[in-house]
């Protein structure tokens, strides 16, 4: 405990003596660092100027749920419409259209994070979708634009369900001769898709995910402590493991030769 | 389109037999040559002369750059430059537009059309366009005529140089002790030395139209590498390729449960999965042709990957599955599509068809432990291997059919048709009971197809400034039909026919409302609704399934809030949202197992299952200085599950369910979030993002000890700062932390299925800009990671080094 104190200790006045050095330099120094969402000498715009070029989107923006809170008349600036996720766009505009003058959240989900803070949270949880290495963004699953957000861009105004899932994870959304109706309430139902402190994303990871549905009320002849499920005593397979786990409904998307989804 | 409308308003009242010429892709062609006629006789007879061109000798730069990028350039750019004509480039704004080559004449002012444009000679071509861009002033017309007068010289704004080159080599090593799997399932790398090129780019301008350029990245041994090659010239079109592949890991353990000896197994496998996808596009983008890309994408899984499908270990206890499981993956996709766009009459229709060739063969290895030491004793393989073909074509159109009305609509047709074999073995490892192995689970002609059709109607208005409001809706068909043979129940060895059929419509309408009247506010309100009919048929023969189900599921979600910013300084929103999907099952059929419903369970048990949730959401951004912006939020969900069932009878217990509702589970969650940016200096940039949130879930579990409530704390912290020492040195600091409380004690009767773990991330980072092109940085990486509810057998600590430089050309 003495020891991990001393540690503390150290690791402040460490601190605050570079904090010290550092605003000793800071007043001595041109320097400058360009914070995200910061273009060099770009100001704010505003969404008419980004129409001349970008009809298509902009016209089709109120659509969105992002446009909902977006309005004109805001005292502080920047803060929603075009700019508040592509930067500051006068440069871009002043170069005619030049890209290394504008904020593409499509490559860096930056610009996302700076409101969605929650979901910016779960992608540093132990499981998620590898969005902050770079390998997927916020767009291979949402657009951002168009009338539905949990879509994909392009397409029809309104998702299909499971639509983002499926482009990647086809074997989970194939059809099956039995299939799980549970996909119809949406993958997320069961799974949180920016991340979780759960194997294969689960937004939980014991029985408690399944009998949210498959609960039932149990008849007099089953003792407390016992679980039925349907006809079947289930109390010593959920003693064993998950309904999944187990090794029982171990085909949970959907089987082809097990109404009951175990193979 | 205002002023659109306003042009064709103006035309018609000149041109009146023309009219409909103006919305249609000659229109532009036969305008030219109407204006053309109207700038002749402006230039020699206007009622407004020119103003003189300037009497002074143009300095490019100081004169004429500021007026073309302060008006010009934004349409008349390299990006998709307004009738084709580009002010950016001499070469280019002399060779003209779409409609004219003499926008510009070196010499003669008079007659140059942008000097006619600007200075509002011609009705329906000022330039810029009227509400666009504020008009020139005289003087600065005089000067665009001195500068045309006096040869037109120099090129306009950031011409791009013609090579632009950045090349980052890099070298990294962590050691790592503890669990080295989990650590490369945590942090995306294995532990030892790696590296390779985190960036590579080469861009080409090789004229002012033609532009090449290839860029990515290598990193090995992780297999990460990027690849994308784009060639395009103006006007022509493009050719886009590239591959692009990264390598997921996974941990080799299983479950943990205290009460088995050890606690935790692992499969000591090198887990890891390989993504990718390699892709080229052929673009064709003529002038008045339509867009078209031709394009082919191939996509890929393959490795070996953990599955949650534990296998079997005796403990003292009794038997426990935490056994760790694995799959080889092997996934692919090949992909053929073609996408035309054309603008006609306003109208911006596209289509996208696709073809889609998948096949999977995946083999599940599930082994278990049977007697009492760490060795695999018994396995069950199963090998799934499958393909399909699908073929889907989107059809959509929109238009801005008057100022206040926006339409889009489309269509969808999407057939698959797929293929399965199933095979399940099981194994012992000892040659003594080899006698037990099986091979009985398998089916071999399974033939599977959907049939989709959507049709999508969306419209938005907007009949006042500050109101606009969309409605949508959207209807699908679905046809299922699966065949093969099945497993049935009761006699194992014996494989059944089964076959399946799904018939569904589904409609569904949304409609949302934005008000903006109120000052600094903005108002709304969503929506959406969906009525999915659907009938389920499936029979295995043998009477040992025949079930026919007719499902109604209504769909509602109701959205309402505000945003508003009355001060500079603040911004505070707040959102309510009620969400329910209620279905209700008939259940025409009900045979399973031989026995007639209802009392015999499943699947054809539920009758009614309702998910009913509620959210609240809030968040406010406070701006007190210039240097500092907070923004706090906070969440709250609460979800209802609910369901009716049949009653259940079991043979020896009898009546085990009266059937009825019940509340199967609810889930409470709640989230707290803290960000803030501060640039107290110049030098200084500190960003901060801290979470918290705490749930809950819980189920009707008849007291069962196996079964706790899932419940815990979620803390995460990113931190991000950087400080710039002095003009060639910068310091940055990251770090990441995240906290979970999640573990569960029913080890006992039970799997402690919850986590409990820490995570930390601390970077320290150096960078230095050696010379002008070249700049190198280092950084140090501390990493550790605790999990006490697996036994802390997942745990870690790494430290790593990385250094890369990165040099630039120009």
């Amino acid at each position: 405990m003495l020891k991990s104190k001393r540690i503390v200790a150290l690791a402040i006045m460490c601190g605050l003596a570079a904090g010290a050095m550092a605003l000793v330099i800071s007043c001595s120094t041109t320097a400058f660092v360009v914070a995200p969402l910061e273009i060099p000498g770009a100001h704010f715009v505003g969404n008419k100027a980004c129409a001349d070029c970008h009809a298509d989107i902009v016209r089709k923006f109120p659509m969105s749920p992002h446009a909902r809170l977006h309005f004109e008349n805001a005292a502080m600036p920047g803060q929603s419409g075009c700019e508040s996720c592509h930067g500051p766009g006068s440069e871009h505009i002043r170069t005619g259209g030049a890209a290394k003058f504008i904020i593409n959240p499509g490559k860096n989900p930056e610009s996302c994070f700076q409101c969605h803070l929650d979901v910016h949270a779960e992608f540093n949880l132990p499981q998620h979708h590898l969005v902050i290495e770079g390998h997927m963004n916020c767009v291979d699953c949402h657009d951002p634009h168009g009338g539905d957000i949990l879509k994909p861009s392009g397409g029809l105004a309104m998702a299909q369900q499971n639509q983002s899932c499926a482009q990647c994870h086809k074997t989970q959304t194939r059809p099956f001769v039995f299939e799980h109706e549970a996909l119809r309430e949406g993958c997320i139902v069961c799974h949180a898709p920016h991340g979780s402190i759960n194997q294969k994303m689960l937004v939980q990871n014991d029985p408690n995910l399944c009998l949210r549905c498959h609960a039932q009320v149990q008849g007099p002849n089953v003792p407390a402590g016992s679980i039925y499920i349907g006809n079947t005593d289930h109390t010593g397979f959920l003693r064993v493991g998950t309904c999944w786990t187990a090794g029982c409904h171990t085909a949970i998307h959907g089987s082809n030769v097990d109404p009951r989804l175990r193979y | 389109m205002g002023e659109r409308a306003r042009v064709r308003g103006q035309t018609h009242c000149l041109t009146p037999q023309f009219d409909f010429l103006i919305s249609t892709p000659l229109a532009a062609i036969f305008s030219a040559c109407l204006l053309s006629c109207q700038i002749s006789s402006a230039a020699d007879t206007s009622q407004n002369p020119l103003p003189p061109a300037a009497a002074v000798k143009i300095q490019f730069d100081r004169d004429i750059r500021p007026i073309l990028e302060t008006s010009c350039v934004r349409c008349h750019g390299p990006q998709k430059p307004k009738s084709h004509f580009r002010l950016d480039d001499r070469a280019a704004a002399l060779a003209g537009g779409d409609n004219n080559t003499n926008d510009i004449i070196p010499g003669d002012s008079a007659k140059s059309l942008l000097v006619n444009y600007c200075s509002l000679q011609v009705p329906d071509m000022e330039m810029p366009p009227i509400g666009k861009g504020d008009p020139l002033t005289p003087q600065q017309v005089g000067l665009l005529r001195a500068w045309i007068d006096q040869g037109a010289n120099g090129t306009t704004t950031n011409q791009p140089p013609s090579l632009e080159m950045v090349f980052a080599p890099t070298l990294r090593s962590f050691d790592v002790s503890g669990n080295k799997s989990q650590f490369r399932a945590i942090q995306g790398v294995p532990a030892g030395a790696g590296g390779g090129v985190e960036k590579f780019s080469v861009a080409e301008q090789i004229t002012p139209t033609e532009k090449v350029s290839l860029e990515g990245h290598a990193l090995v041994p992780e297999s990460d590498f990027n690849f994308k090659l784009a060639m395009e010239k103006t006007d022509l079109g493009f050719i886009h390729a590239g591959f692009d592949q990264w390598r997921k890991y996974y941990n080799d353990n299983g479950g943990f449960d205290p009460s088995v000896v050890p606690g935790i197994f692992n499969s000591d496998r090198d887990l890891h999965v390989d993504n990718g996808r390699a892709w080229v596009d052929f673009g064709l983008d003529l002038p008045r042709w339509p867009e078209i890309v031709l394009g082919y994408e191939y996509q890929y899984r393959v490795g070996n990957e953990s599955t949650l499908d534990w296998g079997t270990v005796i403990g003292p206890g009794g038997s426990k599955n935490i056994y760790p499981a694995t799959q080889a993956v092997d996934e692919r996709t090949h992909s053929l599509k073609l996408n035309v766009t054309k603008t006609l009459d306003d109208w911006r229709l596209e289509n996208d068809a696709r073809v889609d060739f998948f096949t999977e063969k995946n083999s599940g290895a599930e082994a278990s432990n049977l007697f009492g030491d760490t060795a695999q004793d018994y396995f069950v393989n199963t090998r799934d291997n499958y393909q399909q073909v699908q073929g889907m074509d989107t059809l959509m159109a929109e238009k801005q059919i008057r100022d206040w009305w926006f339409f889009n609509g489309g269509l969808y047709y999407s057939y698959l048709s797929g293929s399965d074999f199933f095979n399940q073995s099981t194994a012992y490892a000892s040659p003594m009971l080899s006698f037990f192995s099986t091979n009985t689970l398998s089916s071999q002609r399974i033939t599977l197809s959907r049939e989709s059709e959507i049709f999508s109607l969306a419209n938005l208005f907007t009949p006042l400034d500050y109101l606009n409001c969309s409605v949508g809706l959207q209807n699908e068909w679905t046809r299922e039909s699966g065949f093969g043979l099945s497993i049935p129940d009761l006699d194992l060895g014996n494989n059944v026919p089964a076959d399946s059929n799904l018939d569904e419509f589904k409609a569904s309408q949304n409609a949302n409302v934005r008000f903006t009247k109120i000052p600094f506010t903005v108002v709304f309100s969503d929506a959406q609704f969906s009525e999915d009919n659907y009938s389920v048929s499936q029979n295995q023969d043998s009477g040992e399934l025949a079930r026919d189900t007719v499902a109604n599921n209504f769909r509602y979600d109701l959205k309402t809030g505000f945003n508003t910013s009355p001060w500079r300084w603040s911004e505070l929103s707040m959102q309510y949202e009620h969400s329910d999907s209620d279905t209700a099952y008939n259940q025409l059929s009900d045979v399973f197992n031989g026995v007639s419903g209802p009392a015999n369970g499943y699947p054809a048990f539920i009758l009614n299952r309702d998910i009913a949730s509620d959210q609240f959401e809030t968040k406010l951004v406070l701006r007190p200085t210039r240097w500092l912006k907070t923004t706090l939020t906070y969440q709250l969900t609460a979800t209802d599950y609910s369901s009716k069932t049949d009653p259940a009878t079991d043979f020896t217990l009898g009546s085990v369910s009266p059937g009825g509702f019940i509340t199967d589970g609810r889930y409470n969650l709640q989230t707290y979030g803290l960000g803030a940016v501060l640039t107290p200096w110049r030098q200084w940039y500190f960003s901060g993002a801290f979470t918290y949130s705490d749930s809950r879930a819980t189920t009707a579990d008849n007291g069962s000890a196996s079964i706790v409530p899932y419940q815990g704390n979620i803390y995460t912290a990113n931190v991000a700062a950087t400080y710039a020492l002095n003009e060639k040195t910068g310091v940055q600091l990251a770090y990441v932390f995240s906290r979970a409380d999640y573990a569960e004690n029913n080890g006992v009767a039970g799997i402690p299925a919850g986590l409990n773990y820490m995570r930390n991330d601390l970077i320290i980072g150096l960078t230095r800009k050696l010379t002008k092109r070249l700049s190198g940085a280092v950084h140090y990486e501390f990493s550790q990671y605790s999990e006490p509810s697996g036994g802390n057998v997942n745990n870690f600590t790494a430290h790593g080094i990385f250094a890369s430089l990165v040099y630039t050309w120009p």
